[in-house]
């Protein structure tokens, strides 16, 4: 009725007719500009850390790259660290930009501070700002839960829903001083590779894979804004239960003490790495770490070079802990023909390796 | 160390005395003869001034836009908002006329018999201002060329009506939106930016009280309801003395007064959100009330949606308003109000906003005794305060931040001979921003209570201005300002190192004020100048310059206002944003007005930006200064604006070329921003392209179309990454190097009228984002990946009733 009655008024004229076509036609006016490209690179990047453990400790120097390409590694620099107290050591150069510590002059101690000295083989020369390994009272205990769709359990469904959450619950006694915290997981599982019928005993072992989890939501505690003696149930991962959980799959939850200038570089990682496109996102732009060019100390160097304190606490998750099936990837079936390579060679996953970890 | 206390503002409380009472004018009907002033006291030959009012016969509410003249006499008048107007006339025998159209044949003619000056009304009944449904309405047609000043725009309540919405809910801000030179960042951001100014750049006056925060539900809805919205007002050329303290626009809104004679109502109610205006005389003729409501429910929405985070989330907001107008007799009237509203938003258990808002304004007019002029003193005072809830963790918390504010105007206008109209007064603005806290949410919560003290302020402002018709053809507004400001305590200032950039380790001394204690001030005069010259009866040029000076800062690292944004005062660190508007305009009418066209040119020179370091931290900062830095900005462009206003099709075409651009060249690398190099602002979008129809279809229903196309907002791009352990570590380009894609959305409406026979109802369905298209909001990186977020990726339909008894 009420169509009818629009219609039964309806006078358009022909340049009426014609505005109105004219605003329907010309709608697809968009430019998507290309991304913007850094088409230099060069920019230095430095990170490595001292812990007060053994050793030995890492530092890692390259440069970057235009855009979405890997940072191409600085060969032949000379990485020296120097303590508080003046004793000075030389890294020893790996290759692909990674230069090893050894210890033997220089070991990290709660207390004292360092800092490195980084001589390019181009002459250039960088430092960083001493940082001190600051004390560390929190002690933390890892465990994990398993997030399951409700209703599905009874049905032992199928995993790709489901997921395992990974908490710590930490403790800083009384009296301790306020404290930075930081927490990293890494995780540890063995990979099956497809076990074919092997007459000849020709299918190589299986693998021990390293990842970590949520690398790019680093946890962090600022224990001089927050007043409490203890952080329950602090979510550190959420990933899904998949393959990797057929065999036993450790975490390693490390809780680490860092400095005030370290916490705002991570807190500063977090917001970039972080961002949803909202209001409440935090603009953009180049984090300064504690790295600088002799000699220009405005020049834009990456990275960050860290004292900190650790101490790590380790679980393991094993599939009868899950209500879940999970299902084998790489099974073998005589009616199957592809297998995905990792089946067939477990190497090709990232960071993985034959050789177990003592706790395996 | 200690300072000593404010003395210059208390001296102003004293304002209140300006208002006089006078003898009654004498009402009239049309046509009909009206005696003014003693004929005792009459002086031959000496011109003499008369105030007049015009008002609907129907309603008695009055008209603005109506010429008025006095046949054999040059001047030709246009009666202000409030339907005032001041001729002058010598002594004797005239013909005063009151029409709607220059050239419409609806008038009304009175027999006029001046003796002295003396005030009189002037009742015009509705047939003689019929207006079409959409139109610029109740001004006269050739306003747009005769007025002296340039970049006003006035758009009345039933034309931003008939505009196609989101969600059906008739929005001034969208509205305003959709004028050339304005612009925001998308759907769901509040605020709008003026000819390339930020949004705090903007005064929103509503009946002449300032407001803080104009959006809800993070800028989907506007905080006015638009069944109390009689006319909205948009300066963003030239800026009349009489407003001060924002640099880039002034947008007046003006509410109804409510019906001295009936009791009406009128309401609608849409998928998401209802409103209501109950409106009559408490005493008939003397007294009025206007009592409006409004909410939105959008909860039932988010819980139809897939997403368990959005399932989980609620949303909603009110604004409820009361108006009391009183009539002492014709020359004084009253008027109370109160707005206040709340908002709420909570996305799934980790995140909240919030905000409350209470404003309370009176409001006095007084047409002089002499007929002389108009006396109106505005006094108003509102209290905002903003929350931000986290929800989750051991940082677990409410954050909370506010503005309280008193404001006191007086204002005159009136006339001097036949050449002159002169508008002056004062008026003062005392800021006490509330305190930033900070407190625990739930038990496991780490977060410590504090509190942080905001230092206030002190705004003064006196101004005289004066429109001169030099001739027939030349006319000029001859205007300055002069304002003052004080920052006062509770508060300290930090005295930092010197030659260095300010960061808190370089922190040397401390000095600590007591409340109202001066901290700082500011002042300096503010000239205002405007030109007219017509090149023909439908053709002229407009010159308008204009200083302005902004002792507030919304302090916001985003590209949008958030709920939880602090207004700063300006201080030792923060100076005042001082701004230089010049703009040139060319005006043509075509067709006995039916076509208006505008083609302007502009420039903005501001000074004292706010700008800020990266990762500023902003919130809870007692050393805010560290975060800031100030620069240099320009806003330049030019628009063209065709419109159509009478007819079965009307509506506009505007198109806008703007940019802006700003430098930070502090005096270290800390203190500059992408090295001390111009670049774009975050309100950068060079074209913009708006489109707006209303298609009449029979007496009552109307068809709406609009198209808008702007250019993307300017970004920070991602240019390479690396690996600071296992963290991979996006790297960015230089501030604002990259721009999102454009934007561009039609919407549709369809109104049917007359929906229940007997009733006065309508039926409106519109269609928001017809082609469903996923404009940009922003780009933002995870990884290497680059994100374009549309925060309306579909066509949103809506339906809404409306009606009035």
């Amino acid at each position: 009725m009420l169509l009818l009655k629009l219609t039964s008024h309806i006078r358009l004229t022909l340049l009426q007719a014609g505005w109105m076509m004219i605003l329907l036609t010309t709608v697809q006016c968009t430019e998507i500009l290309p991304p913007v490209q850094d088409r230099i690179g060069g920019r230095v990047i430095i990170y490595g850390q001292i812990t007060p453990s053994a050793g030995p400790h890492y530092v890692r120097i390259s440069t970057t790259a235009p855009y979405a390409r890997i940072p191409l590694p600085e060969e032949g620099a000379t990485v020296t660290i120097v303590d508080d107290l003046g004793n000075r050591e030389v890294y020893q150069e790996e290759g692909s930009g990674k230069y090893r510590l050894e210890g033997t002059t220089v070991r990290g101690a709660t207390g004292r501070s360092y800092h490195i000295e980084v001589t390019l083989a181009d002459g250039r020369q960088y430092y960083s700002e001493p940082e001190e390994i600051q004390v560390l009272t929190a002690r933390d205990s890892g465990y994990f839960e398993p997030r399951i769709v409700p209703g599905t359990v009874e049905n032992l469904p199928f995993v790709s829903n489901q997921k395992l959450r990974v908490y710590a619950d930490t403790e800083i006694p009384a009296g301790s001083p306020a404290q930075l915290l930081r927490w990293t997981v890494e995780e540890v599982y063995i990979f099956e590779p497809t076990n074919f019928p092997d007459p000849f005993n020709s299918i190589p072992p299986p693998c021990y894979v390293f990842g970590y989890p949520n690398a790019q939501k680093v946890s962090l505690f600022d224990g001089e804004r927050l007043s409490t003696n203890r952080i329950e149930k602090q979510l550190l991962v959420e990933r899904p239960i998949d393959q990797s959980f057929r065999s036993r799959h450790y975490f390693n939850v490390s809780v680490q003490s860092i400095t005030r200038r370290c916490f705002t570089y991570w807190t500063q990682v977090n917001q970039v790495s972080n961002l949803s496109g909202s209001i409440f996102d935090t603009p953009p732009a180049t984090i300064q770490g504690n790295i600088y060019q002799e000699g220009d100390r405005d020049a834009r160097v990456l990275g960050y070079f860290e004292a900190i304190a650790t101490d790590t606490t380790r679980f393991f998750v094993v599939p009868g802990y899950l209500p879940v099936r999970i299902p084998d990837d790489c099974e073998f079936l005589f009616s199957r023909y592809n297998y995905p390579p990792e089946c067939l060679d477990c190497l090709t996953l990232p960071n993985s390796s034959y050789i177990a970890p003592p706790y395996f | 160390m200690k300072q000593g206390y404010p003395r210059l503002w208390i001296s102003l409380v004293c304002l209140t005395a300006l208002c006089r009472f006078a003898p009654s004018v004498i009402a009239q009907a049309p046509d009909t003869a009206i005696v003014v002033g003693d004929p005792a006291q009459m002086v031959q030959d000496i011109p003499v001034t008369i105030a007049g009012r015009v008002f609907d016969t129907r309603e008695d509410i009055p008209i603005p836009g109506m010429v008025v003249y006095i046949e054999g006499l040059p001047d030709t008048v246009i009666t202000n908002r409030l339907g005032l107007f001041l001729i002058d006339a010598p002594p004797g025998q005239h013909r005063l006329h009151v029409m709607y159209r220059r050239l419409g044949s609806g008038q009304v003619v009175v027999a006029l018999t001046v003796h002295t000056t003396g005030t009189i009304q002037v009742g015009v009944p509705p047939e003689v201002f019929q207006m079409a449904a959409v139109e610029i309405a109740a001004r006269a047609n050739d306003a747009h060329v005769q007025q002296v000043t340039s970049g006003v725009t006035a758009i009345k309540a039933s034309e931003f009506r008939a505009i196609p919405t989101l969600l059906g809910e008739m929005d001034v801000i969208r509205s305003v939106l959709l004028l050339p030179g304005v612009t925001n960042t998308g759907e769901g951001a509040g605020g709008f930016n003026v000819r390339g100014g930020r949004v705090d750049q903007n005064l929103v006056l509503l009946d002449g009280a300032q407001l803080y925060n104009t959006s809800h539900l993070l800028g989907f809805f506007s905080v006015f309801n638009p069944e109390l919205i009689d006319q909205f007002t948009l300066y963003k050329g030239h800026i009349p003395a009489r407003f001060g303290g924002r640099l880039a626009s002034v947008l007046e809104v003006d509410q109804k007064e409510g019906d001295f004679d009936k009791w009406t109502f009128s309401g609608g109610s849409g998928l998401v959100s209802s409103r209501a205006l109950l409106q009559g005389p408490i005493r008939p003729g003397k007294t009025a009330m206007l009592a409006g409501v409004r909410g939105a429910y959008p909860t039932w929405i988010l819980r139809q949606v897939k997403n368990v985070n959005v399932r989980n989330s609620s949303a909603f907001y009110y604004d409820a308003d009361l108006v009391l107008n009183h009539r002492f007799n014709d020359n004084n009237q009253l008027s109370v109000a109160y707005h206040g509203g709340q908002d709420r938003f909570r996305y799934s258990n980790s995140l909240g906003t919030g905000w409350d808002s209470h404003l309370l304004r009176a409001r006095w007019r007084h047409i002089l005794a002499d007929g002389k002029g108009l006396s109106t003193f505005t006094a108003a005072s509102g209290t905002y305060t903003n929350r931000l809830d986290d929800l989750t963790g051991v940082d677990a918390g409410r954050l909370t931040n506010g503005m309280q504010y008193l404001q006191l105007k007086e204002h005159l206008s009136g006339s001097a001979g036949t050449r002159h109209t002169l508008n002056g007064g004062i008026d003062m603005v005392l800021y006490r921003p509330r305190d930033e806290t900070v407190e625990p949410l739930g038990t496991t919560s780490g977060r410590v209570a504090d509190q942080l003290p905001k230092t206030r302020g002190l705004e003064l402002g006196v101004y005289a201005e004066d429109e001169i018709r030099v001739t027939a053809r030349l006319g000029v507004v001859l205007g300055v300002r002069y304002s003052y400001f004080q920052e006062m305590g509770p508060g300290d200032r930090y005295i930092y190192a010197e030659g260095l950039a300010r960061t808190p380790e370089r922190i040397t001394d401390t000095l600590s004020y007591s409340p109202w204690a001066v901290m700082q001030a500011y002042g300096g005069l503010e000239p205002r100048f405007s030109l007219r010259q017509a090149l023909s009866a439908t053709q002229a040029l407009k010159l308008s310059y204009s200083r302005t000076r902004q002792y507030v800062h919304l302090i916001s690292n985003s590209a949008a206002p958030a709920p939880i944004d602090i207004w700063q005062m300006s201080g030792r660190y923060i100076p005042p944003q001082v701004g230089d508007n010049l703009s040139l305009g060319y005006y043509h009418n075509f067709r006995q007005n039916v076509w208006e066209t505008v083609l302007e040119v502009f420039a903005r020179r501001s000074q004292g930006l706010v700008a800020y370091k990266d990762f500023a931290q902003l919130l809870l900062n007692d050393h805010l200064e560290t975060e800031l830095l100030t620069g240099l900005g320009y806003a330049y462009g030019g628009e063209l604006l065709i419109k159509r206003t009478r007819g079965t099709l009307t509506g506009w075409l505007g198109y806008a070329y703007t940019r802006s651009v700003m430098q930070v060249a502090g005096p270290t690398e800390e203190e500059r921003i992408n090295q001390g190099e111009w670049f774009p602002a975050d309100y950068d979008q060079p074209h913009q392209l708006n489109i707006v129809t209303n298609l009449r279809v029979g007496k009552n229903s109307s068809l709406g179309l609009n198209a808008v196309y702007h250019s993307g907002r300017p970004y920070t791009p991602l240019v390479s990454s690396y690996y600071a352990g296992q963290t991979a570590v996006p790297d960015f380009a230089d501030r604002n190097a990259g721009r999102i894609p454009d934007y561009y959305r039609l919407d549709f409406s369809v109104t049917f009228g007359d929906v229940f026979k007997g009733w006065k109802d309508d039926l409106n369905f519109s269609l928001y984002n017809v082609l469903a298209r996923k404009n940009p909001y922003s780009v933002y990186f995870l990884r290497q990946s680059a994100i374009k977020l549309s925060v309306l990726g579909a066509a949103f339909p809506s339906l809404t009733y409306n009606v009035y008894f």
